[in-house]
């Protein structure tokens, strides 16, 4: 027995109208980089593809993912606002498809720029899908065409513990714990590179494009004087005939890809992990209609169940605890016929909205039910009154418990998302499975005008101190660069840039991706609740 | 427990009858076999309770059932208990005392005393921690007094706005009057 959640949004409203206006010009401005990250490239680099005999990447993942499936980009703004733009994407196209009824990540490298090199967002991005890879049990499909690390900036992804050395241990890892991994070898794997389909279970590789070395020729001729081309030096029959280091040889791209998904049929199917389950079924309200309820003002509040009621199957939703703690919305619903709870931001996090969110998450821990946070928050209560009653304890409890919880968690940036509401709220530190989010959605320690404010609060004290008092034009001129890169640094775009989330997403696809985000996170079973020390 | 449906006006109370071999109800009391077999064209099927077959079209808007049968619509709606319970069972009957969420101040005050308000209908707006919140009303009621005013400051818990029960009859005319 469920209820459906009773909307009391007028789609006629004039606020309706306006808000709906202001949304649908941020998803087609998010559309359009998204569009340009995917296709625009210089025609020369086309044509140097075209020359090679070469598939653009996306014609690749094209023909690799069963016919008729969706495939789940992950990240595909990441680098937008770095290198000056170049590497679309980060230089390499990650996701989720099926794969001869399978859920794999598929990591492709992208060839039409700048060879497919690795800039440092490319191998934070190559790091944290293998994260994904691992903390979901997911199966790899790597696509390998890259240069190898882009040298003007090897300094920022070579030698910390989150750099590319990351890779290959992920890697390793993955198949440590039994997940099988497929490299298929489309151009060159040099130097770290070659170690992707060394250590992937399976590999196949392509006759001419493919090589595997740790030195190209070049490199051999200055280290050694010896002077050798590529096949011989690394390329397909001497892998597949001499070295074992890959498996399987094929002539065509075409003809890898069909190989490569026979491999991947071979591979044995999880059972996922036991939730409750029910027949699907789409909301009652009209997603289309989630455009006219966040507002063009992130400083206007908005009823986060309008949300849920146009994502969650048949607007149904169980609210837990409906008059205690009202600015955090908790409650059970399903998601592509998959139970969740989900605890949603309605106001300001206060002592007893914090109270019940830690509560909520340990029920939902105990009966096995994966979490979805619906971020719009400012942060916890300040004040007197709030610190005595212990707002920063209570804050602890919420953080503790969500940070512990053993079931699968899930985050989606709706608009707002400000300093430790971001912890509490499963922010990107806490491990949640995936984080998706609005192009509206804004992050940062505090807001801007805040920030600006306490900069700029500093500052004039400072000067005072001096024996100083600074005009008003000078404040200003304090608070002006603060609001600027603040206005900068906390967008959306930024924030997928330095994939801080797992990609953006239009609003009318959260269902979807949530969807798909849960079903991939059961292949990895549920560990029993265990917390840490909670403070009274 | 049985399922209580709205036909037009009217209430019915429906309990499914468990017994072998095909579908039994009881409505208000009197057993019926009844089988539904889904048509050729979509809405179409055919009903077939206590051995007479009658082809009837269902349409669903929301969680309203329209049945067309032998040239009439009818309109068939589940009622919710749960609902009827609670409103049966509350001694305010919509009455209610609004209180501030949390301190901060009135950035616009929406309503005047006397005032019919429909649910979801803004009362006022205020603002803190840098939010502005719409309060708005909760069901059909009147508003009794508006206990603050544009600009005022209050804490948390402090009174708001006081409603009086509205009359749903009341509500329902000014709704068709809209209209």
């Amino acid at each position: 027995m469920m209820r459906r959640i009773e909307s009391r949004i007028d789609p006629r409203s004039a606020e309706f109208q306006r808000y709906r206006a202001a949304n649908r010009e941020r998803v087609a401005e998010f559309r359009a980089m998204q569009d340009a990250a995917r296709f625009d490239r210089p025609q020369r680099d086309l044509d140097r593809l075209a020359h090679h005999g070469k598939l653009f990447v996306r014609d690749r993942i094209e023909q690799l993912i069963d016919p008729g499936t969706p495939f789940l980009e992950l990240s595909s703004l990441a680098a937008n606002t770095e290198y000056d733009g170049d590497a679309k994407s980060a230089s390499v196209v990650c996701g989720i498809g099926i794969v001869s009824g399978r859920e794999v990540i598929i990591r492709a490298d992208d060839p039409s720029i700048k060879g497919g090199a690795w800039y440092p967002l490319t191998v934070k991005k190559n790091v944290r899908i293998l994260d994904i890879a691992i903390e979901n049990r997911l199966p790899v499909v790597h696509i390998c065409d890259s240069a190898g690390g882009f040298l003007p900036l090897q300094s920022e992804l070579f030698a910390d513990k989150d750099n590319a050395g990351r890779i290959f241990r992920n890697q390793s890892i993955l198949s440590k714990m039994g997940v099988p991994q497929l490299a298929l070898v489309f151009g060159q794997c040099t130097a770290g590179g070659a170690y992707i389909p060394s250590l992937s279970d399976y590999s196949i590789i392509l006759r001419g494009n493919g090589g595997i070395f740790l030195g190209g020729p070049p490199l051999v001729k200055a280290a050694t004087g010896e002077v050798v081309d590529h096949d011989t030096l690394g390329g397909a029959d001497v892998h597949t005939r001499v070295s074992g280091v890959a498996d399987y040889a094929a002539n065509s791209e075409e003809e890898a890809i069909l190989l490569g998904r026979e491999i991947v049929s071979q591979w044995h199917r999880p059972e996922k992990a036991a939730i409750e389950r029910r027949e699907p079924e789409p909301p009652a309200y009209d997603p289309e209609e989630l455009y006219g309820i966040v507002p063009d003002d992130i400083k206007i509040q908005f009823d986060m169940r309008e949300v849920i009621a146009r994502i969650v199957d048949g607007s149904y939703f169980h609210e837990y605890q409906p008059d205690y703690g009202k600015t955090l919305i908790c409650g059970y619903a399903w998601i592509w016929g998959q139970k969740v709870g989900i605890l949603a931001n309605n106001g300001v996090l206060f002592n007893d909205s914090s109270l019940k969110g830690a509560h909520f998450i340990e029920l939902c821990d105990k009966n096995r039910t994966p979490l979805v946070f619906l971020q719009n928050i400012t942060g916890f209560m300040v004040g007197r009154e709030y610190e005595a009653r212990g707002i920063c304890k209570d804050g602890a409890k919420f953080i503790m418990v969500q940070s512990g919880a053993s079931v699968p968690k899930f985050t989606v940036m709706v608009n707002g998302s400000f300093g430790a509401g971001n912890y509490g709220m499963c922010g990107r530190a806490y491990d949640g499975r995936f984080i998706f989010s609005w192009p509206n959605h804004q992050i940062g320690i505090m807001g801007a005008e805040q920030a600006a404010n306490t900069l700029a609060d500093v500052k004039v004290r400072q000067l005072e101190r001096a024996g100083e008092k600074p005009t008003d034009a000078e404040i200003e001129a304090i608070r002006r660069p603060v609001l600027e890169s603040y206005a900068r640094e906390s967008s959306a775009y930024y924030a997928t840039s330095q994939i801080w989330d797992d990609g953006l997403i239009d609003p009318v696809d959260t269902r979807n991706a949530l969807g798909m985000a849960i079903s991939a996170s059961l292949n990895t079973p549920i560990e029993d609740p265990h917390y840490g020390v909670l403070r009274f | 427990m049985g399922y209580d449906f709205a036909l037009q006006d009217e209430s019915f109370a429906v309990h499914p009858v468990h017994r072998p071999g095909r579908g039994h109800l009881a409505i208000e009391g009197r057993a019926f076999a009844a089988e539904l077999f889904p048509g050729l064209v979509p809405g179409e099927h055919f009903l077939e309770i206590d051995g007479r077959q009658e082809r009837i079209f269902v349409a669903v808007r929301g969680d309203v059932h329209f049945i067309h049968w032998r040239g009439r619509a009818h309109r068939v709606e589940a009622i919710d208990a749960l609902e009827r319970a609670r409103r049966a069972a509350d001694p305010a009957g919509g009455a209610e005392v609004i209180q501030a969420p949390m301190p901060g101040t009135v950035v616009e005050v929406a309503v005047a005393a006397g005032q019919t308000v429909a649910p979801g209908q803004l009362l006022m707006t205020i603002e803190s921690m840098k939010l502005q919140t719409a309060i708005n009303a909760p069901a059909d009621a009147i508003v009794g007094e508006v206990c603050v005013a544009d600009g005022d400051t209050f804490d948390q818990g402090d009174v708001l706005v006081r409603l009086a029960a509205g009359d749903e009859e009341d509500a329902g005319a000014n709704e068709e009057e809209a209209r």
